[in-house]
C-alpha cells in the first residue's frame, strides 16, 4: 500500500463550555490514500464536519480548540504549521467544498474573481494566466459556456451550477485532497447524481482524494472506497465500503443500515434505533451508543471499548461485536 | 379503491404568483406559475405522496389545498364544500378538519411558548375540549405522539429535533382532523429518527384513519408509506398511479429518471453513468410542449411544441407522455394487468 496521503492520529478535539471542555472529537485516526473516496458517516452531533474543519485548522468557533493528536499532510505535521505554511495548504493541497454553496461563495464577486484570486493567491501566475486557468477548471466540472460563466455572479447560477462553481474554486490550485461536507443534501436528486458522477471522475481522471461526509448510506454505497463510521465524537467502525455495508460488526453500524425505510417489507414498521443521538453536555460513559444499543452488557457502561482490527483494513470499537460468539467482552 | 365519496377533490387548480413587480407604472410583470392546472382525489384514510424536486409546485399545491395560499383558480372540494372560493365560515371549518405539518420542527412551533401551551391553544381557539378538561387533554396528545406529558413544561429549544417534530405532529392532531398535509415532515431529522417518525405517522393513520398528503422528495420514504403516488414537475402532475406501480413500471420519463437517480445502498445497484444534465427548469419560463422534454433522453419532435401532454393509461394509473411506456421503462409490458390486486 502506498504512503497515505493524510493521515489523522488520535485527533480530539474539545469546546469550552461553562462546565469546563468538552470532546467533540475523541482520538480519531484515520488514513487517507491516495485516489481514495473515503465517506464519513455519521448522525448530526457526531463530530463528522468538526473532524474535517480541524484538518485544515479551520475550526468555526475559537471556542474549539484542538487538544491533542497528530495531522500528517504528506508526513508534514499540520498542527504545528506557522500561518504561511497553513495559507499554502488550505486551496494549495487540500480544497473544501460545503454543503451549501450560496453562504461560502461571495455573492458581490464573480466567478471567475473567485477563481482567479485563488489562482493568484497561490501561484505567481500574472491575471492572463489566472484566467485561463478559472475557464480550465470550470470546464473541468462541467460547467458549461465557461468563458461568459466567468463573469456571471452565484446568484445568476442555478443551486446545481453553485455547487460546480464552489467545487471548481476548491480545485483551481489542483489539491490533491479535496474535502466535501454533505456537498449534495441540500440539492435535488437528480442534480445530486451529477454531482457524485463528477466527484467520482474526478477520482478517476485527476486521481483526487475526497473526504465525502454524509449521512446518507445511498451516496458512501455508490461513490465511497471506504468508510469510517462516526458516533458521538468517535470512530465506531471503519473499512473498506463493502465490508461495512455487507457486513458490518458494530450494532450502530448495522442499525443505520437496517434503519433505511427500503428495507423494511412495505406498510410494516420501518427498524429504528430508540433514543436520541448524545448531545455534548451529556456524553454517556463507556462506549457512546450503550444506551441505545440492544446488545449492550455492563462491559459497555464501564469502559470504553478499544479501536481493534478485525482484518488488516478492518477496524471496530465493540465489546460485543454481532455474529461474535458468546463469552466475556473482547479485551 | 374505496367507493366512498371523496374526501378532497382538488379539479385544475392554479396558484400563480406575481413576481418583479416594478415600480413604473406599465411595467411588466412575471407570473410564476407555481401550481398549473393540478387535479387531485384523496379519499378518506388514504395516503398520497406528492413527490418531485424543489419548484416543482409541490409544497405550494399543499398549502392551497389549505386555503394558506389563495387558489388562482380551479375547484377544492373538501369534504364537498368548494374552499378555494369558501366563506370565512368554510374556511374555519376546513382549519377544524385538517391541519399542516411542517418540515423545521423547530421553526414551526413558538420559541418562547411551552408545548402545552402551544397545545392549550389549539384546543381553546378551536373549542374542542372545557377549558378545565385541557391540561389532560395536552397530556393525552403528548402521550398519543410518544413524548412524556412532562413535555408540556418544555420549550421547542430544550428539545431534539425528533421531540420538536412528534410535538407539531400532536399540535396538529389536536384537532382530530381527517386530513393531515405533512410536508417534508421528515426531511430534517436524522436517519434514526426520521424511522421513528414515519412509524408513529404509519400507527396515528391505521388507529385514527387519518388521510394524509405526504409531500417528500425522499422516494423510498414515500414507496413505503404511501398508497397512492403524484409526481409533479414543474406546477403540473406528470404521473399517478398506486404506488408499487408507478414505482416498478413509472408511465412518465421524469418518474422513471427519479427513481434511477436516488443513490441505492446496493454498492451493485449503479447510478446511472449519465445522469439527466441540467436542472429543474424555473417555473417562471417554463418550456413549450412537455415541461420535462429539455431534460428527457427520450424527447422527439412532437414533445418540443404545442401544450402539455394529455395523460395517458387508465384512471388509475396515467401518465402525461406522448411515448408509450416500454420505451423508457423497461419493465413495462403493455399488456400486464396492474400488479396490485385492489385496484
Amino acid at each position: 500500500m502506498s504512503e497515505p496521503i493524510l493521515s489523522l492520529r488520535e485527533l480530539s478535539v474539545s469546546v469550552e463550555t461553562r462546565e469546563g471542555p468538552r470532546a467533540l472529537v475523541d482520538r480519531v485516526s484515520f488514513d487517507l490514500e491516495p485516489g481514495e473516496i473515503l465517506g464519513l458517516v455519521g448522525e448530526s452531533g457526531s463530530g463528522k464536519s468538526v473532524t474535517c474543519r480541524a484538518l485544515i485548522r479551520l475550526l468555526p468557533s475559537s471556542s474549539l480548540s484542538v487538544t491533542g493528536g497528530s495531522i500528517l499532510s504528506r508526513g508534514e505535521e499540520v498542527l504545528t504549521m506557522d500561518d504561511r505554511r497553513l495559507r499554502r495548504l488550505r486551496g494549495g493541497t487540500i480544497g473544501m467544498i460545503f454543503q451549501n454553496p450560496t453562504s461560502h461563495l461571495d455573492p458581490v464577486m464573480t466567478i471567475g474573481d473567485q477563481i482567479m484570486e485563488s489562482v493568484r493567491f497561490h501561484r505567481s501566475v500574472g491575471k492572463k494566466d489566472a484566467r485561463a486557468r478559472a475557464i480550465e477548471v470550470l470546464t473541468q466540472v462541467g460547467i458549461p459556456d465557461p468563458v461568459h460563466r466567468l463573469t456571471n455572479f452565484p446568484h445568476e447560477f442555478s443551486g446545481g451550477m453553485r455547487q460546480r462553481a464552489m467545487i471548481a474554486v476548491a480545485l483551481a490550485c489542483d489539491p490533491e485532497v479535496l474535502i466535501a461536507d454533505e456537498p449534495t443534501t441540500a440539492l435535488d436528486v437528480t442534480v445530486q447524481a451529477q454531482i457524485l458522477r463528477l466527484l467520482m471522475d474526478l477520482r478517476d481522471r485527476d486521481g483526487l482524494s475526497i473526504i465525502l461526509i454524509t449521512h446518507d448510506l445511498g451516496i458512501v454505497a455508490q461513490s465511497c472506497d471506504g468508510v469510517a463510521v462516526m458516533y458521538g465524537g468517535r470512530i465506531c467502525e471503519r473499512g473498506p465500503m463493502r465490508t461495512i455495508l455487507g457486513d458490518a460488526k458494530h450494532p450502530y453500524t448495522a442499525g443505520l443500515i437496517a434503519c433505511q425505510p427500503g428495507e423494511a417489507p412495505k406498510g410494516q414498521p420501518v427498524r429504528t434505533i430508540p433514543g436520541q443521538p448524545p448531545t455534548v453536555g451529556a456524553m454517556p460513559s463507556g462506549c457512546r451508543f450503550h444506551p441505545r444499543c440492544a446488545n449492550a452488557r455492563a462491559a459497555c457502561s464501564e469502559t470504553q471499548p478499544a479501536m481493534v482490527a478485525l482484518a488488516p483494513d478492518h477496524d471496530l470499537a465493540c465489546h460485543y461485536p454481532l455474529g461474535a460468539s458468546e463469552g466475556g467482552p473482547r479485551a | 379503491m374505496t367507493q366512498e365519496s371523496p374526501l378532497l377533490e382538488v379539479e385544475n387548480l392554479e396558484v400563480h404568483f406575481h413576481r418583479g413587480r416594478s415600480f413604473w407604472p406599465g411595467a411588466k410583470s412575471k407570473t410564476v406559475r407555481a401550481v398549473n392546472g393540478v387535479s387531485l382525489t384523496v379519499h378518506p384514510g388514504e395516503t398520497v405522496g406528492l413527490v418531485g424536486e424543489s419548484g416543482s409546485g409541490k409544497s405550494t399545491f399543499g398549502r392551497a389545498v389549505l386555503r394558506l395560499e389563495a387558489p388562482t383558480a380551479g375547484l377544492v372540494l373538501f369534504e364537498g364544500v368548494d374552499v378555494a372560493r369558501g366563506t370565512r365560515g368554510d374556511i374555519a371549518t376546513l382549519r377544524r378538519r385538517t391541519a399542516m405539518i411542517f418540515q423545521d420542527p423547530y421553526g414551526s412551533l413558538n420559541p418562547r411558548m411551552t408545548i402545552g401551551d402551544a397545545l392549550a391553544e389549539v384546543l381553546r381557539v378551536h373549542r374542542l375540549v372545557p377549558v378545565d378538561r385541557i391540561p389532560d387533554r395536552v397530556g393525552e396528545l403528548l402521550t398519543l405522539v410518544g413524548l412524556e406529558p412532562a413535555h408540556a413544561t418544555r420549550k421547542p429549544g430544550d428539545m431534539s429535533g425528533g421531540q420538536c417534530q412528534r410535538a407539531g405532529i400532536a399540535r396538529a392532531l389536536a384537532i382530530e382532523p381527517r386530513l393531515i398535509i405533512a410536508d417534508e415532515c421528515v426531511a430534517a431529522l436524522d436517519v434514526s429518527i426520521q424511522g421513528q417518525i414515519i412509524n408513529l405517522l404509519m400507527e396515528l393513520r391505521a388507529r385514527m384513519g387519518l388521510a394524509m398528503i405526504f409531500i417528500a422528495h425522499d422516494l423510498a420514504i414515500v414507496r413505503h408509506l404511501c398508497d397512492r403516488v403524484a409526481v409533479m414537475y414543474l406546477g403540473r402532475i406528470v404521473e399517478e398511479g398506486p404506488t408499487e406501480a408507478v414505482f416498478t413500471a413509472p408511465r412518465h420519463p421524469y418518474t422513471a429518471t427519479l427513481i434511477a437517480a436516488i443513490p441505492d445502498i446496493n454498492p451493485d445497484h449503479r447510478l446511472p453513468a449519465d445522469p439527466p444534465p441540467g436542472d429543474p427548469p424555473s417555473p417562471m419560463n417554463p418550456p413549450p410542449g412537455c415541461p420535462f422534454h429539455p431534460r428527457c433522453a427520450f424527447a422527439i419532435d412532437d414533445c418540443r411544441g404545442g401544450g402539455p401532454p394529455t395523460p395517458k393509461g387508465d384512471r388509475d394509473h396515467w401518465g402525461a407522455c406522448l411515448l408509450p411506456p416500454s420505451v423508457f421503462s423497461p419493465s413495462f409490458q403493455p399488456n400486464d394487468e396492474p400488479p396490485s390486486g385492489d385496484v
